[in-house]
């Protein structure tokens, strides 16, 4: 029997999302350009609340995620489910349903706009092009129609409708002229010398045509003003043509204006919540972030509408001054008064209030019941919560939260300069602070339980971290709370750890791939909270970059990750990932046998594993294994000679096929195999057919046939094998040979046999620089630029160590104030260790409080201290990275950094990978950034770098080996110039553009740090740069994952 | 007669002797002299283009260049150096004077004779417009277009062009800018002395040579790709022309010796047709010191 929740379900939310399904609207999202997409967006966007601007790019854009609505729907009405929890799971469903509906109704009555509308742009596109064309005919009358005049007349009238919105300004109009002359000439002076005779004519007629049509495109915009949508996308336009009005360099960017409108549009529904007044300082705040985004500055810059940072405040102070208005218009409107936004609130929960946690501080929101914990984990968007509620309780607040959601989270921007006021943001500290006690309750238990396990244990490792993790965002949102009272009134912790997650989680591997060199950026939760606040706080872009910059100090949620052959067993706040092979046997059997076969290998193996209760790899190591004995046996049969396999062998070895051995061996098979079947056939069929001389004539074909087919089925099954066993024959062997190596019966022929010294060989490469070290197997996507080290402050680190474990690594860190005095210094110094075993956990140095309060330029800071070694030390790369953070009173700026990294190296550290630049000094990005598109077309597959220190020195800490030099004259003129490329296992880096050729040759060895040649301009370069390529596994991979993240050249 | 014989074998056995040598010296004095060790001639050692097989599958689509010459001389080299001249003028400002190819042309002659660099050393002279982006250079399609002209410079010996590792590396090259300026440079200088003569292959056996595989594959042409480039299988090469050259090999070998150059298009494994070069010595087979690899 139904429960009355579900009776409720059934008759309202699931016909909904069933009908949702089926309308044509969305059943043309799919299928239908971009641009219209976007227009439906709007239009959901109009009816919905914030929550839906989630859900709707990233999952309604497929019925897919209708689907899965409708599945959770089907689940709840499932007999037997208690009442509660049909409530609790459905609780904001109404809600949703009341939009969707919604969304239906706005989106119906734009589908018919947009018909109407299309036939008006075409209708209009079509009289431009009607215009220019004929006077192109006139004027040209040479010209073939089809082949110029007709695409000539597109593409002016392309860049004239382009333009004629702004074409009433002079300079406007003389951008239009010189876009349609160099369209013209562009294309189509090379086969119409006509053109290039009349180079003016192409714009006059622009002109021209661009006069006339002038109030014919206003009509259109009116009309696509008018088109029946919501007061929100109303909005959009209005703020689009505010923009456009009050920004003209924008104004010249469509794209710029797009972008800056599209954040300003999200922070419409804060007016429902704010004084006049307030809203517009808000709103300021808002634009001029959006204006300081690096990427709306990219947009602009493309058109060369960069706008100086003073300029910015002006325009966002107009913007925001003709918004306003707007926006109070749309929170006073009847659409808005039907959301539940502006429906009044639901009343704060009853919550007692635990105390604070043994021994700390007193919380501002000490505790809560421990049901928040089980909600933690609820991020995402509606539907993701649908899945993960698991108690009423908890499923009726969470609900809350999403109608508030709006206005909990809009006014971030705000909230840098303003503390806001008035009853409701009061209310939502009432509601949302008990949560972060809650979860703190949930986190201490969580370690304690942690701590209860045994020692060492890799689920204590994680759990343990996991917990730890956590609570220490926990504490630092407390001390942000604590230092910052308004922040505790807008943002509860459970709303601001919703905001930090959803977005770290979304991305979380594929920022593991990229090992941002994020910890470089900030060093504490702190600068976190700063970086978030700063961009905004809302907008998942943007808060995306804040939090992917900040990704390596809050570690979030990576531990247990598996990447590639590798999992996270160990992520601690401030420190980076370490990892550790899955099952280092059977991961190194997998991943050497699996590079050589293929795909469809692969997975035959893995049916037959399964068919026979085994795991993929233990059957291929067992192959392996046997292989490898058989290997063995090989050379010493090979050389006995005298018998018939060894020659065999031998013959086999000298044509190199082992396909041959299976073909062999597979023919003779199957020549007996099918001849004694052929036999037995053919006397059956014979005797059958023609009694016994049948017999005897079916025996003679079917012995004839049978031996026949079996010869060559067998060959080429037998061949095939060969092939395939061949590769894994190697490996196995190669694995076996290792094996034995390091339990000493052979020589080390493995970096697996390497031997364990209890001193250790130790190198010191210490390197000014912005880099650190991620051990990962994914490094092919593009990193992310690191910050620009501050002019004024520079921080170098130097390392001694003396090779011996047990002895101390010795730091010298000296920070320089360059120009003028700084303080309020604080520093950061993180140690990480990438090791054979398990890694030491070195801690996190923080030496804010034991510093001067100021340096005067002239007299550094110098801080020296010691890590003391142990045998877990052994075959480690110890990396360490110091960053540094000052405030510069004279020009009453904070938060300048510096940074430097340096490296040790101990014994015979898992992985040797290229760190950092080969250059020193004052490295930057002189011209192609890695996977930037060449004006050739090519993806620029390296970084160019230039120094003002021209030596090049092996970015390897250790021995590589030379793999190709170009070094003749011939070199000279190919694109590379003189060029070297050298690499250690996997790793190969190659240099181009030396101005000499490198003293190296192919084979030869160089040095760990090693000088080996010098910058140039050889090849194509047309200035000294070099042409830095890192290659892992032969693919050309991003080097901002290798600690090469330099500023652009001034 | 046989005491006679033995009493006076040794002035019969001197007599034969002369004998043997006189018969010598009238029948084998005039047959062409097999030159003799000191006579042959190193091998030239090209570098071959990075591919994977030894193997090439040839097909040939040319027809006779003009009358060869039967004999060519070798020539000994020396003082063989390739200066670089980088960054002379690092700008790429001021008004555009190079309006034609000539003037580019002209302005690099002018830069190797004030660097006193003879004549001789720009004979057959190749022009290239390349447009500037950032700190690289990229082909440009028009001189209208171009931000620099690069001048390429082969010498040429009697008409003959010499070639280095590849028949379209320039033995000399000048960067000319828009503005007139020589932007960087470089050239390849030596001195040479003629040192014998010897008779060439024909065409037809030097094409049985390259299916005998004893041409080199030296030119791949891999367009602006560079990095550590992976080798190349090469499926086939229709040659469509051929032409006389002489190679002046890059590295200390101190002859410079007459060369087949092959040029066609190669059939490449999961790329199509890319354009090909392949050398293969013009000088016969006997007079090298050792066999053909």
């Amino acid at each position: 029997m139904e429960n009355r929740y579900q009776k409720f379900l059934k008759n309202t939310l699931k016909p909904g999302l069933l009908s949702l399904q089926q309308s044509p609207l969305l059943t043309e999202v799919n299928g239908i350009p971009l641009t219209t997409f976007n227009i439906l967006v709007r239009a959901f966007r109009a009816g919905l609340s914030d929550e839906f601007k989630i859900v709707l790019p990233h999952d309604l854009k497929n019925l897919a995620y209708l689907q899965t609505l409708l599945d959770k729907v089907e689940i709840l009405l499932s007999p037997g489910i208690p009442e509660e929890t049909t409530l609790a799971n459905a609780y904001s469903l109404p809600w949703l349903m009341e939009n969707y509906e919604n969304a239906q109704k706005v989106g119906s009555e734009q589908k018919k706009w947009q018909t109407t509308y299309n036939q008006q742009v075409a209708e209009f596109n079509r009289k431009v092009i009607a215009g220019v064309q004929t006077e192109l005919e006139e004027k040209l009358p040479s010209l073939p129609k089809e082949e110029i005049i007709k695409p000539l007349a597109i593409d002016i009238a392309r860049t004239v409708k382009e333009a004629l919105p702004y074409a009433a300004s002079p300079e406007q109009a003389e951008e239009l002229v010189q876009r349609v002359t160099q369209t013209a000439l562009k294309n189509y002076a090379s086969t119409a010398k006509e053109i290039q005779k009349n180079s003016e004519l192409p714009a006059q007629i622009a002109q021209t045509v661009a006069q006339e049509n002038s109030q014919g495109f206003r009509e259109l915009i009116e009309n696509k003003i008018k088109a029946p949508v919501s007061p929100l996308f109303n909005t959009q336009l209005a703020v689009e043509e505010t923009i456009a009005t009050n920004f003209p360099a924008a104004a010249r960017n469509p794209k710029a204006v797009k972008a800056i409108s599209a954040e300003v549009i999200g922070r419409i529904h804060a007016a429902a919540g704010m004084s006049e007044e307030d809203y517009r300082s808000y709103l300021t705040q808002t634009v001029k972030a959006v204006l300081a985004q690096e990427k709306t500055q990219q947009l602009l810059q493309e058109t060369g509408t960069f706008l100086p940072m003073e300029k910015q405040t002006e325009v966002a102070s107009n913007i925001s001054r003709e918004i306003t208005p707007e926006a109070y218009k749309l929170a006073s409107s009847p659409e808005f008064a039907q959301t539940p936004l502006a429906g009044g609130l639901p009343a704060a929960p009853t919550m007692a209030v635990p105390p604070s946690p043994p021994g700390g501080p007193p919380r501002p929101y000490a505790g809560s019941p421990d049901v928040y914990g089980d909600i933690f984990f609820s991020q995402g968007s509606p539907g993701h919560i649908l899945t993960s509620l698991t108690s009423p309780q908890a499923g009726e607040n969470i609900a809350k939260w999403i109608i508030t959601g709006g206005l909990i989270r809009a006014p971030i921007g705000f909230a840098i300069d303003s503390i806001p006021g008035g009853p409701k943001m009061e209310y939502l500290l009432d509601l949302f602070g008990p949560y972060l006690g809650g979860m703190e309750q949930g986190f201490r238990r969580q370690l304690a339980e942690a701590q209860s396990l045994p020692k060492g244990s890799y689920k204590r490792l994680r759990q343990e971290g996991e917990a730890r993790t956590h609570l220490d965002i926990i504490d630092a949102l407390n001390d942000q709370i604590e230092q910052n009272p308004w922040l505790g009134k807008i943002y509860s912790g459970r709303n601001l750890l919703f905001r930090f997650l959803h977005p770290v989680r979304s991305i979380q591997l594929n920022i593991m791939q990229r090992s941002l060199p994020a910890g470089i950026a900030v060093s504490s939760l702190t600068d976190i909270l700063s970086a978030y606040i700063k961009y905004g706080g809302y907008g998942g872009g943007y808060v995306t970059e804040a939090v992917l910059k900040n990704f390596a100090s809050f570690g979030l949620k990576v531990i247990g990750e598996k990447i590639g052959l590798y999992e996270v067993v160990d992520v601690y706040p401030h420190q980076k990932y370490v990892f550790k092979p899955l099952n280092q046997l059977k991961t190194k059997i997998k991943e050497s046998i699996y590079k050589r076969i293929p795909q469809g290998a692969k997975d035959l193996v893995n049916k037959i594993a399964a068919r026979l209760g085994l795991s993929a790899s233990s059957l291929m190591g067992g192959i392996g294994i046997a292989l490898s004995f058989l290997a063995f046996l090989y050379e010493p049969l090979k050389k006995l000679g005298k018998f018939l396999v060894a020659m065999l062998a031998g013959l086999i070895a000298q044509y190199g096929t082992p396909a041959l051995i299976g073909a062999i061996g597979g023919g003779l098979g199957g020549l007996f195999a099918g001849g004694f079947l052929g036999f037995k056939l053919g006397v059956a069929i014979g005797a059958a057919i023609g009694g016994p001389i049948g017999a005897v004539v079916g025996a003679i074909v079917g012995t004839v046939l049978g031996a026949f087919f079996g010869f060559f089925g067998g060959a080429f099954a037998g061949a095939g094998l060969g092939i395939l066993l061949s590769g894994l024959a190697g490996q196995a062997a190669g694995f076996v040979s290792g094996l034995l190596g390091s339990l000493g019966s052979l020589p080390s022929l493995t970096p697996y046999a390497a031997p364990i010294s209890a001193t250790a060989l130790a190198t010191v490469i210490p390197t000014a620089g912005i880099y650190f070290i991620v051990v990962s197997t994914a490094f092919e996507q593009q990193g992310q630029p690191a910050p620009v080290q501050s002019e004024y402050v520079t921080v170098s680190k130097g390392a001694e160590f003396s090779g011996k474990i047990g002895d101390h690594i010795n730091y010298i860190l000296k920070v320089v104030a360059t120009k003028t005095k700084i303080t309020k210094i604080k520093i950061t110094d993180t140690t990480t260790a990438t090791c054979q075993g398990t890694p030491p956990e070195i801690p996190v140095r923080t030496f804010a409080g034991k510093i001067p309060q100021e340096i005067l330029p002239g007299a550094p800071l110098v801080l020296t201290y010691q890590v003391p070694t142990d045998p877990t030390f052994n075959d480690c790369l110890i990396t360490n990275t110091v960053q540094v953070e000052v405030d510069v009173p004279e020009l009453q700026r904070g938060g300048e950094r510096a940074f430097t990294t340096n490296n040790v190296s101990i014994g015979n550290p898992p992985v040797v990978m290229p760190i950092g630049p080969p250059l020193k000094g004052n490295v930057c990005l002189s011209g192609y950034d890695f996977n930037e598109r060449e004006p050739n077309g090519i993806i620029h597959n390296g970084i160019d770098l230039f120094s003002d220190q021209p030596n090049l020195y092996s970015p390897f800490l250790k021995d590589s080996k030379v793999l190709s030099v170009c070094k003749s004259p011939a070199c000279l003129s190919q694109p590379g110039g003189y060029s070297i490329t050298f690499g250690i296992g996997p790793y190969v880096v190659y240099a181009g553009h030396l101005a000499s050729p490198s003293l190296f040759n192919v084979g030869d060895t160089i040095p760990g740090g090693a000088l080996f040649g010098t910058m140039g301009s050889t090849g194509n370069s047309s200035g000294p740069h070099v042409h830095y390529i890192i290659y892992y596994n032969g693919k050309a991979v991003d080097p901002h994952s290798y600690g090469v993240n330099p500023p652009k050249c001034p | 007669m046989i005491n006679l014989l033995k009493k006076y074998k040794i002035i019969l056995l001197l007599a034969g002797l002369a004998l043997v040598l006189f018969l010598i010296k009238i029948f084998w004095a005039n047959k062409p002299a097999t030159p003799s060790v000191v006579e042959r001639l190193p091998f030239p050692v090209f570098t071959q283009a990075n591919i994977t097989n030894r193997t090439i599958n040839y097909q040939f689509n040319f027809s006779q260049p003009g009358n060869l010459p039967e004999n060519l001389p070798v020539y000994k080299v020396s003082d063989l150096k390739t200066e670089t001249f980088p960054e002379i003028k690092p700008d790429y400002v001021g008004s555009p004077v190079v309006s034609e190819d000539s003037v580019a042309i002209q302005a690099a002659k002018t830069f190797l004779q004030e660097k006193g660099i003879d004549d001789n050393f720009a004979g057959l002279s190749q022009l290239q417009y390349r447009q500037i982006d950032k700190s690289e250079t990229f082909s440009a399609s028009s001189s209208a277009q171009a931000d620099i002209f690069v001048v390429n410079f082969w010498p040429q010996i009697k008409d003959i062009t010499v070639v280095s590792d590849t028949p379209q590396s320039p033995l000399t090259s000048i960067w000319v800018g828009k503005n007139g300026k020589t932007e960087k440079a470089f050239a390849t200088t030596f001195s040479f002395t003629e040192s014998g003569s010897f008779s060439l292959r024909s065409l037809q056996t030097a094409s049985q040579d390259l299916v005998s595989q004893k041409g080199t594959l030296v030119w791949l042409d891999e367009g602006e790709n560079y990095g550590y480039l992976p080798p190349k299988t090469v499926l086939g090469i229709t040659l469509q022309k051929a032409s006389l050259a002489y190679y002046l090999p890059s590295t200390n070998q101190e002859i410079m010796e007459p060369v087949f150059v092959f040029e066609g298009t190669a059939q490449i494994q999961g790329e199509g047709a890319i354009k090909a070069a392949v050398y293969l010595p013009a000088i016969e087979e006997k007079y090298f010191l050792s066999p053909e690899p």
